[in-house]
This record gives C-alpha cells, structure tokens and sequence, in this order.
C-alpha cells in the first residue's frame, strides 16, 4: 500500500483555499524559489514516518510552515491564517489523493531568514499530520 | 468501575532535587544526553568550507564539530557553538531544513512532537 504524499496533498490544497489566494496568490512551494516574490509561504516535511508498519497505511508527517512576509505583521497573518484553515478544513477526505484523520500544532517561532540581505521577516510553525490512502 | 482513578501530584522541586544529586540519575541523564549529541552528528550534514584559511581551505565539518554536551540545571544541555546553526535547523533562502535537533528529538520521543491538538481523529473513512 502506497502512503499518502502529505507535502504534495498540503501545498495543492492550500492553493485552493482562498483565504491563502488572497494572500499570496498561488505562491506555496516546497522549497525556496530563485527569485521569489514576497510574501511566500514553503512548507517542508522534515520527520515522520508510518505510525504502524504492518499495515502499511497510518501515516505521521511532520511539517515545517515558514510563512515570509512582506512586512513582520502579513507574514503573521499567513501563518495565523493557514494554521485556522489547517485546523478547521484540513481533516477528511481528499478524494484520489488519500484521507486527513489529525492535525496536530507545534510551537509558533519568529525567525528572520538572514540568507536574504537584509533579512527577511518569517514565521515558522510545526505541524504534523496524520494520513492514510 | 466508579473510584478506582488515582491522582498523582507531581512534586517538580523535589524531583528536580533527586534528579541533580542522585548518581544514579545523574549518570542516567549524561549517558542519554550523550547519545542525543552523537545521534545529532550523525544526523548533521557535514559541510566543505570553501573559504577558511583563505586558498587552502581545510575547516571542513564545521556544524558537526560545534556539538557539545554540558551539565545544565541539574540535567545535561547538548547544544552548537555554530553561530549559523539555526541555518542548519531551519533552513534558509540557500540551506536546505535539515533539522539535525528535532529529528533526533523525535527520534528520542522528546517534546518537539506537536502534542497540540487542533481536530480530534475524523470519521472519514
């Protein structure tokens, strides 16, 4: 049985949500852009793995959201705004793509990207999801 | 059956107390902590320094070697010297997220898990 692609299914779904349109049009990749326009949103699947291996079928991913602005206050409002969405929309059925049974929430941390000059303002949040085919 | 719970009151000054000077604890928490560091070398990436000395760089590692182990509050604090470690953590515009501390953290069943609780399990099916 094949687990559910999370960072996939998560960036494909906030692109359709239009609260995050409206923030950030259709700008929520999985890795930094070369030349991005601000404000941004990349998530990325740093741990997990599935919960039990005999089925092959629960899975926990855990995924870091770093929400750039802009100014310091849109980058809080777009993570404020995709953890509201995660935690009201996120959870069922995402037909042909697999099924949403958990949302848990991280602590919300304020770290700078000083890769860019001068540094730009980012939230970072910690979620993990829990998924099955 | 109604009457059978039991509650525990944690007394977390005492138990701080115990952990600090009892040996056994001590040497308990030192050999964890030690095995969270060399689990955290294991994970870091292992970066080539193109720039130190200049033209003839040799510094290479420089993450990995930053790990250190020191007595913290009664436990042990494994901790980076790297002034760009959060680099390494968190990523950056030209890093990718390797997160070396969490993973092992998790790895370790340590509280880096999200233990939040947004949405309780759906029904989906």
């Amino acid at each position: 049985m094949i687990v559910v692609d999370t960072e996939r299914l998560l960036s494909a779904w906030l692109r359709d949500q239009p609260e995050i349109v409206a923030i950030v049009d259709d700008r929520v990749y999985t890795d930094n852009p070369n030349r991005a326009t601000f404000p941004f949103l990349k998530l990325t699947q740093i741990a997990g793995g599935p919960v039990f291996s005999r089925p092959l079928y629960l899975d926990e991913a855990l995924i870091q959201l770093d929400a750039y602005g802009g100014p310091k206050v849109l980058a809080r409002q777009l993570i404020d705004t995709t953890r509201s969405l995660l935690a009201e929309r996120f959870a069922g059925d995402h037909p042909g793509v697999g099924v949403v049974t958990g949302v848990n929430f991280g602590d919300l941390t304020y770290l700078p990207d000083d890769g860019y000059a001068p540094p730009k303002p980012r939230f970072i949040a910690m979620t993990s999801i829990y998924t099955h085919p | 059956m109604a009457g059978r719970g039991v509650r525990v009151v944690i007394d977390e000054k005492a138990l701080r107390d115990w952990l600090s000077t009892s040996s056994g604890a001590q040497l308990g928490l030192q050999r964890t902590a030690l095995a969270v560091e060399a689990a955290v070398k294991e994970a870091a990436p292992v970066g080539k320094s193109l720039s130190w000395p200049w033209r003839n760089p040799i510094r290479h590692g420089w993450f990995r070697d930053s790990l250190h182990t020191r007595p913290f509050r009664g436990g042990y604090r494994v901790f980076s010297r790297d002034p760009f470690a959060h680099i390494v953590e968190f990523g950056s515009v030209n890093s990718p997220t390797y997160a070396p501390f969490r993973r092992v953290i998790l790895a370790f069943r340590g509280k880096a898990l999200p233990n939040k609780a947004a949405t309780p399990r759906s029904t989906a099916e």
